[in-house]
């Protein structure tokens, strides 16, 4: 019965945190979108004026707004493809993966809740990569759990440091807060559920200071 | 009607654009991108109509709104929320917005909605 209600309750969170990235990205494209409509919206309105004036839109003006316009479609591009491929890390219960991918796509999704916050969230990730069987929406969901409580725990202008390090058969992910204070950066739901996925996983955390190390092995 | 307007909006090229438009229809637009100094510019300028993000770093549009009812309770706040966060929207209205517009808006649904509330701002400063 226990066990039932635990296994409800994190199916709850899985849920929630898919929503959570969900709705963080679809606001980002909106705002992509609202952009490249009020740009269109201020070619059209430059147009009347130019037909009611008889004079031209100046050619420099155009291309301007035609440049900005290529940015926002880039950028629109971007998050449709980080939404996508998000989407798609619940497909496979167990497939090979480099974590390094995994961990990358996961900053790049938790940088509008670092802008949101202040807060600067920066990764190393110039070391090798660490390609092993994985869940890649549960190992996500625990990056998540973890960059997102940092940055949650953060005063303004603080920064997260999230480094990707493997030393033979291991990889150890340290999650620090560059700030002092020695605020804790997990609430105690938080530390519940990343325990339980990581025993899913068959990984481990540890915790010092303003640090939290996931460490992960071959083949979980 | 030609109003002074205070716009505020996280998204540097949508605020600065939606302002351009406005100054094109001959409105005077101040676009601002940090709430913050939104305020600051608030506390030393009198705008008819404030029209605000509700989500954005540092403080929020709700945040902002509370801050400009308390302080300049004549100046009529508009929210913009994204698509799906009505809620957000809603609780400005509790909060004294006088309404909240869903992004991507349409620039004519602004000026009327801006329109609306500077009349009703101004027949309630002179008592009508």
């Amino acid at each position: 019965m226990k066990n039932q209600v635990e296994n409800d309750e994190m199916n709850q969170e899985r849920l929630a945190f898919f929503g959570k990235i969900i709705a963080s990205l679809s606001h980002e494209i909106m705002n992509t979108v609202a952009t490249g409509k009020e740009l269109s919206g201020l070619l059209e309105d430059l147009s009347f004026v130019s037909r009611k004036n008889g004079v031209p839109i100046p050619l420099d003006r155009m291309e301007s707004i035609a440049g900005k316009l290529i940015h926002q479609a880039e950028r629109g591009e971007i998050l449709i493809r980080r939404l996508n491929k998000f989407s798609h890390t619940v497909d496979d219960s167990v497939r090979i993966e480099d974590l390094k991918n995994l961990v990358s796509d996961m900053i790049d999704l938790c940088q509008r809740f670092a802008l949101l916050r202040q807060v600067e969230l920066k990764a190393d990730l110039s070391g090798i990569g660490f390609t092993t069987a994985v869940n890649p929406f549960t190992f996500q969901q625990v990056i998540f759990i973890v960059v997102h409580s940092m940055i949650t725990s953060c005063e303004k202008d603080e920064k997260v440091q999230v480094i990707f390090n493997v030393e033979e058969d291991l990889c150890k992910i340290p999650v620090s807060r560059i700030s002092g204070g020695g605020r804790p950066a997990l609430d105690e739901a938080s530390s519940r559920i990343l325990k339980y996925l990581l025993s899913e996983l068959n990984a481990k955390m540890e915790q010092k200071d303003e640090t939290i190390a996931l460490i992960f092995t071959k083949g979980h | 009607m030609r109003m002074k307007i205070l716009l505020v909006d996280d998204e540097g090229e949508l605020v600065y654009t939606i302002a351009e438009r406005l100054t094109l229809r001959g409105h005077q637009v101040d676009a601002m991108t940090d709430g913050n100094l939104a305020l600051e510019r608030v506390a030393t300028t009198k705008y008819d109509v404030a029209v605000v993000d509700v989500k954005m770093p540092g403080i929020s549009g709700l945040a902002m709104l509370k801050i400009i009812n308390r302080d300049h309770i004549s100046l009529p706040v508009i929210l913009l929320t994204g698509h799906g966060s009505s809620e957000d929207g809603q609780e400005g209205m509790d909060e004294g917005a006088f309404a909240y517009l869903i992004k991507p808006v349409n620039i004519e649904d602004l000026i009327e909605t801006m329109t609306r509330a500077v009349e009703e701002s101004h027949e309630k400063s002179s008592g009508k």
